[in-house]
């Protein structure tokens, strides 16, 4: 391709057009774009350089100016600096704006000097005094400040690690006080006041504390608990031991009277605190003044201990709290904090509820001794020697007396003996008590309630499912082959012989009603018979197997059994590699196993495989209605014909003869008149038309469904 | 046919034991080598998500398909070379047109990478097996880019598909070969107990090869289901296996980089 090829009768000229493969996708989106740059406001503008890649990758927000006037590093700008002076890099341009915050902020930071205020607590309070002090700064405009200004010194200098302006009890009031108390009582308890006076309500308003807010929402009206008593308390955790606190104001006239009352004299109203005592419970006294708190509370004869203190500044209501806090436990001396588990027996009870009756001792000497010297043992060592004595005397005659036989009253009765003789120490009881927990199995268990253990089935597993949804006798003959060394279901007990695929179903009957053995869940195989000729045939089945099990009791059972899983082999050979016996191998290759299940083509599949559709005109696995069936049996397959003819423009109709079923039992006289059309249509017409009339069919169902 | 290595070019073998030539161009591994339907022409997807055309007789590069954003798995081509239908790892089904290398459509639907995709007889179905346990189906005739039919019976990732008149097979890592019967409505599940990689037809397309992780390479009897050999061979992993069109012989590749011609 190019210039060269046809060099008679054309030659070329000018550059070629690139083609699209070889520019890569950046040059060629800068050529694009390189119209539009100008159009776009300066915010949407990339920069780019001349080769079109961006430049300032990042979240680069702009400042391409640096410098006044952008003049950083230029001669003009080194000019400017000596003239001007470094001004915490502040642009010449916001110098007018700026005096005056700078002499904001030193105000500020007088004011919060003098006042022992925290700075961002105050804000508001601030702001609102920001207007009057712009004026008394105003005049100041002019000037410019030689040096930046540096803080005199920091109040309260950070001591936390989150970053600065974030605070962290934003939306938690209630915990700010409460970790500023924390850190404050680590702190000189004098100075308490003086931080805590100085801290200040966010507002006058009480979150109820068990309520928060979402992380996208700020404390707002509705936030606030109108059900809080309305009025702000405080209360400080005093320890038990009155030695440890120090705090000026804090009465303590009865405390050497063993009560331990606590009111603060109620402060001034404008600092307000909230603090929280971490087991109190609040008990509201109604109407009762500040002052006159101490009288009341002894007069209640409140039992109120461990050094709370509380005070209520009345704001809304004149409601007090009060809360009280409750001393540990005592703590007998001969506490020992571990569990005593509760032993298997109690001997003392036993003794007197299991005394076992006196017995005379057996006839034999040698066994009487034995019994003796049984019990002591295992009075002395416990259940598990009487186990292991049982284990041995499993084939010896003589240990009888352990499990029941002669003399076992007397053991019992010995060994209650031994133990009385014994009694403090605990030991396990014997026979008549229930074995100790640690050696309780499953099968002890199980031997105890009586129960027998199950056999073990060592029938051979088939896992075969023999169901399976013939639709064709050849695929039957196919599948079946003589049987090896079996003796096949004699003659005589065939009775369907005739009808190789009726035959068949009836052994599958017969296997699912007689034999057990895994099943595949399948679903039920679609046959072309009707409801009714499957029942009729069932009733056949059970019938012909009634004969046979007549037939077949003078046979021996073995035999008999033999046939039915001879007759799973006439039809899967070797899908199991099962052996003809019975006789279980343990050692059986499963794999590979065939299993088949329904699956169902879609028709637009079965189209493009030019194969027709098995469950055509079947609707959809859960309608099912023999008219509708064999009315589409008939018209389906001519559309089938029509459209394997090559028209290739027919998807859509194709799911309308599925939903036809639908359409059926929607609107009634309108498709039924359809129907017949098609019927009569199907008989004698062209592939075209046959067409336009399912279109027109499609249509007019669908009008009808809007109709009716 | 063809056979698929992890090597980086693709080798091209006319017979058994002899490498009659190397077609390098491929920037990293080739996974999968496939001929089309008359031989004349081989196509090999590449982790580098490309798709080349090579003549193997004359060992040139006819063209370069990019379009996959991940690493190519498996391509086909229709019977009359005019198409081209491509699946990788980036969940996407290219359905390409061979002269103009562009693509013509793109099926949606997998949700998780394609392992295999194969056209039908008639060119008109592309059906596709997914590491998302799914086989589907596109119709190609249709404009729709969604499937028209998904199976997901599988009970773990489906390696292949193979289709023949009536049929759909796929071979899955459950260790089971799935035949799906058109014309009956059937699905026969052979489970063979390990993780089939590949599945094949012989020519007569009475038996299925299923090549097993555990390096065995199973012969199946399609109709009964009856294992009627196993090939033991490869020391490794069995990665691909195919069948001659004409002769009654098998071609496997393994891990262990050798590849075997079975009788």
């Amino acid at each position: 391709m190019g210039a060269d090829s046809d060099e008679d009768d054309f030659v070329a000229y000018g550059t070629p057009i690139e083609r699209e493969e070889d520019t890569s996708a950046r040059k060629r989106r800068a050529i694009a774009e390189a119209g539009q740059l100008r159009a776009l406001p300066a915010w949407k503008q990339e920069v780019r350089d001349e080769e079109g890649r961006r430049r300032f990758h990042g979240a680069f927000t702009g400042g391409f100016s640096a410098g006044f006037y952008n003049t950083v590093g230029s001669k003009e700008g080194v000019k400017l600096l000596m003239k001007m002076g470094w001004r915490q890099g502040r642009s010449i341009k916001d110098s007018h704006a700026d005096s005056l915050y700078e002499s904001r902020r030193n105000a500020r930071k007088a004011f919060l000097a003098l006042s022992g205020i925290k700075n961002d607590e105050d804000q508001d309070k601030i702001d609102s005094d920001k207007p009057s002090l712009d004026q008394s700064v105003t005049g100041s405009s002019e000037e410019m400040h030689a040096s930046g200004s540096i803080p005199a010194y920091v109040l309260h200098p950070k001591q936390d690690l989150h970053g600065l302006g974030y605070d962290p009890f934003k939306h938690a009031p209630e915990f700010r006080d409460r970790k500023r108390f924390v850190k404050s009582r680590d702190r000189d308890h004098n100075r308490n006041d003086i931080s805590a006076r100085g801290n200040l309500l966010i507002s006058n308003w009480h979150y109820a504390p068990g309520f928060g807010i979402g992380a996208l929402e700020e404390l707002d009206v509705e936030d606030e608990d109108i059900y809080a008593s309305g009025f702000a308390y405080e209360l400080t955790e005093v320890d038990i031991e009155p030695s440890k606190t120090s705090d000026g104001n804090y009465k303590l006239d009865d405390r050497k009277r063993g009560i331990f009352l606590s009111f603060k004299i109620a402060s001034n109203s404008e600092y307000k605190l909230e603090r929280y005592s971490r087991n109190a419970l609040p008990l509201v006294m109604p109407g009762v003044g500040p002052q006159s708190l101490d009288t009341e509370a002894v007069s209640l004869g409140l039992p109120i201990t461990g050094g709370v203190r509380a005070y209520g500044a009345p704001h809304k209501l004149s409601a007090n709290v009060v809360f009280c806090r409750f001393p540990p436990p005592d703590v007998p001396a001969d506490f020992d904090g571990r569990h005593k588990f509760a032993t298997p027996t109690q001997p003392a009870e036993k003794f007197s509820d299991l005394a076992p009756p006196e017995v005379p001792p057996p006839e034999d000497s040698t066994v009487r001794l034995l019994i003796e010297g049984c019990a002591a043992m295992v009075a002395r060592g416990g259940k598990h020697i009487e186990d292991f004595y049982k284990e041995k005397s499993k084939t010896n005659p003589q240990f009888h007396f352990l499990s029941g036989g002669d003399g076992c009253s007397y053991y019992t009765r010995k060994l209650w003996e031994n133990q009385f003789r014994y009694t403090g120490q605990p030991r396990p009881d014997a026979v008549k008590s229930k074995p100790s927990s640690d050696k309780l199995t499953a099968e002890n268990r199980g031997k105890i309630l009586g129960e027998r253990p199950l056999d073990r089935s060592t029938k051979p597993h088939i896992s075969l499912s023999a169901k399976e949804a013939v639709q064709l006798q050849s695929n039957l003959i196919d599948t079946f082959v003589k049987p090896i060394s079996l003796d096949a279901l004699p003659e005589s007990e065939k009775p369907f012989s005739n009808d190789p695929a009726k035959q068949a179903r009836f052994e599958q009957f017969l296997k699912d009603k007689y034999q057990g053995g895994l099943r595949t869940a399948t679903a039920t195989p679609v046959s072309t018979m009707s409801e009714a000729d499957r029942a009729r045939e069932r009733l056949d089945f059970e019938a012909a197997a009634e004969a046979i099990e007549k037939g077949k009791e003078k046979v021996i059972k073995p035999s008999s059994m033999l046939s039915l899983p001879g007759m799973n082999e006439q039809r899967f050979v070797s899908a199991t590699q099962l052996e003809s016996s019975i006789v279980p191998h343990d050692e059986k290759p499963i794999y590979p196993r065939r299993e088949p299940f329904e699956w169902r083509p879609a028709p637009i599949l079965c189209k493009r495989f030019d194969i027709v559709d098995p469950f055509m005109g079947k609707g959809t696995k859960d309608e099912e209605e023999s008219s509708s069936r064999s009315m589409h049996h008939g018209s389906g397959a001519g559309l089938m014909e029509a459209e394997a003819h090559g028209m290739t423009n027919d998807t859509d109709i194709e799911p309308s003869s599925v939903q036809r079923p639908v359409d059926l039992y929607k609107s009634g006289s309108a498709n039924g008149k359809e129907l017949e059309e098609r019927s009569k249509g199907q008989t004698a017409d062209s592939p075209s038309s046959e067409e336009e009339l399912i279109l027109g069919e499609q249509r007019t169902a669908v009008d009808g469904e809007f109709t009716t | 046919m063809s056979s698929s290595g992890a090597a980086a070019a693709a080798a091209a073998q006319h017979l058994p034991r002899k490498e009659a030539r190397e077609l390098a161009g491929h920037e990293g591994a080739v996974l999968a080598v496939r001929f089309n339907r008359d031989g004349n022409y081989c196509l090999s997807c590449g982790k580098d998500r490309t798709l080349r055309l090579w003549n193997p007789h004359t060992g040139a590069l006819v063209k370069t398909y990019k379009s996959h954003a991940r690493e190519v798995r498996d391509v086909h081509s229709s019977s009359d070379n005019a198409k081209l239908v491509s699946c990788g790892a980036d969940r996407q089904i290219f359905y390409w047109d061979v002269s103009t290398g562009r693509v013509i459509r793109k099926f949606r639907g997998h949700n998780s990478e394609v392992n295999s995709v194969k056209f039908n007889e008639y060119n008109a179905v592309v059906v596709s097996a997914g590491y998302d346990r799914t086989v589907r189906a596109f119709d190609c005739r249709s404009q729709s880019s969604d499937p028209i039919q998904t199976i997901d019976t599988f009970q773990d990732s489906v390696m292949s598909v193979i289709l023949t008149k009536t049929e759909i097979i796929a071979g899955s890592v459950d260790g089971t070969v799935r035949t799906f019967d058109i014309r009956m409505g059937r699905e026969t599940v052979d489970n063979l107990g390990h993780p089939v990689n590949c599945i094949s037809l012989s020519n007569d397309s009475n038996c299925l090869l299923a090549n097993c992780l555990d390096s065995t390479v199973r012969l199946l009897d399609k109709t009964t289901g009856e294992l009627l050999q196993e090939y033991k061979g490869h020391a490794c992993k069995v990665t691909s296996i195919s069948y001659h069109p004409t002769k009654a012989c098998m071609l496997t590749s393994s891990v262990d980089g050798s590849v075997r011609v079975w009788n």
